[in-house]
């Protein structure tokens, strides 16, 4: 039976503008260029107000967020329903493409209020000298905490798949619109390699032999090399290609949650992964990957409202 | 060490790190070990974290490209230059 991905992939082949494509072009030209004259504030408590505007427009999506939610009914916490998490999620989604507008402004500017927990780990962890390879979940606050992070001096490097499947764009949008938004994209997420580039693996030990950052997603499957897990309720893909350089190169794992906006911003960073030793690859990664994806639901069930993956894995 | 002896050994780290068996005129003057072996991108830092191990050197970030170290002979040369400067 077909999906709704592969329903809607099929749709978008035949049409040439698709409504993803009208809301890239409109995001990209008209609203880019309007609120690069408008105050930072103004926008985003316009953004803010107008947010369950879209609700209505949202309701296959949420039904989708609710029922992959409901899953793990029994893990999230009781004042995180999924009817609520689906909510927020179109609200967060909604303020953070404006914050990706003015991501540059907003980090020039000062955010309001930050908070960062869990210093000392990373700290530490950098203190060696020998780099810091942060993991976490896809987050709305991602993007400016790490935009935050480099402003203050933390040198980080994103991996970041720049091929998703789209599966909603049209003919125009998958030749014209989607590569703008995603060197647009690039822009605001800073310096990035992508995981299928042949110099990933090079790129990530030179960043990490200057002593900075490289940030993963565990909630990634672009890597080359995949493993399945049962996660969240479901049996998804996880990246095992960063496990080799971790393996190879001793560097510390550090988890991250970021959570809010640009208002409130949270970093967190947790105590480093006690990664199990092993006598060879396969056993190193067959012993850490579960490791570090339970890591990765228990910070995803912590905040369910600032994962922006319900409705991809 | 001579360089004979640096790239033999070059080559002798790549093998245990592709598992590729190789022989002096698989890989002849000016030939790429990419071309050759199709190294991905995690196999390459594999070379280069044995390299470093081996000869106790530390290859530059800037050299941290598929084309410094998919190049045999720059690598022979690096490594050789590094050496004798111990």
């Amino acid at each position: 039976m077909e999906s709704i991905n592969q329903k809607v992939y099929r749709i978008g082949m035949r049409v040439i503008l698709s409504i993803k494509d009208v809301v890239w072009l409109v995001y990209l030209y008209p609203l880019k260029w309007v609120v690069r004259v408008m105050p930072c504030r103004l926008v985003l408590t316009l953004g803010r107000r107008l947010a369950p505007l879209l609700l209505p427009l949202t309701r296959g999506h949420r039904r989708r967020i609710e029922e992959r939610a409901r899953a793990v009914a029994d893990k999230l916490p009781p004042e995180c329903p999924p009817e609520w998490i689906a909510r927020e999620f179109v609200r967060k989604a909604a303020v953070r493409a404006l914050e990706d507008l003015l991501i540059t402004r907003l980090i020039r500017k000062g955010l309001d209020r930050v908070r960062i927990s869990g210093r000392e780990h990373l700290d530490k962890a950098l203190a060696d000298g020998t780099g810091v390879m942060v993991v976490g979940a896809h987050c709305f606050a991602n993007r400016l905490a790490k935009r935050y992070l480099a402003s203050q001096g933390y040198d980080i490097l994103s991996v970041r798949n720049r091929n998703q499947k789209d599966p909603a764009a049209g003919r125009l949008g998958r030749r014209w619109l989607k590569p703008r938004y995603i060197a647009f994209l690039g822009q605001a997420i800073g310096e990035e390699v992508h995981p299928r580039d042949r110099d990933c693996g090079l790129r990530i030990l030179a960043k990490l032999r200057e002593g900075g950052l490289v940030h993963i997603y565990l909630d990634g499957a672009f890597s080359r090399e995949v493993r399945k897990l049962e996660f969240l309720g479901k049996r998804v893909k996880f990246p095992v290609g960063f496990l080799d350089i971790v393996r190879l190169t001793r560097v510390p794992v550090l988890p991250m949650m970021c959570i809010g906006d640009s208002r409130d911003l949270g970093i967190c960073f947790l105590p480093p992964a006690e990664l199990a030793e092993a006598p060879d690859r396969e056993a190193f990664i067959e012993a850490n990957v579960p490791l570090l994806a339970s890591r990765l639901e228990s910070i995803i069930l912590s905040h369910p409202d600032e994962w922006e993956l319900w409705v991809k894995m | 060490m001579t360089r004979e002896q640096v790239r033999k050994r070059i080559l002798e780290l790549v093998q245990a790190a592709t598992g590729v068996t190789l022989n002096e005129t698989d890989v002849v003057a000016g030939g790429r070990l990419d071309d050759f072996l199709g190294l991905d991108s995690i196999t390459s830092v594999e070379i280069v974290v044995r390299l470093e191990k081996e000869f106790s050197i530390r290859l530059p970030p800037e050299s941290m490209t598929m084309d410094q170290i998919g190049d045999l002979e720059w690598l022979t040369d690096f490594v050789d230059q590094e050496v004798r400067n111990r």
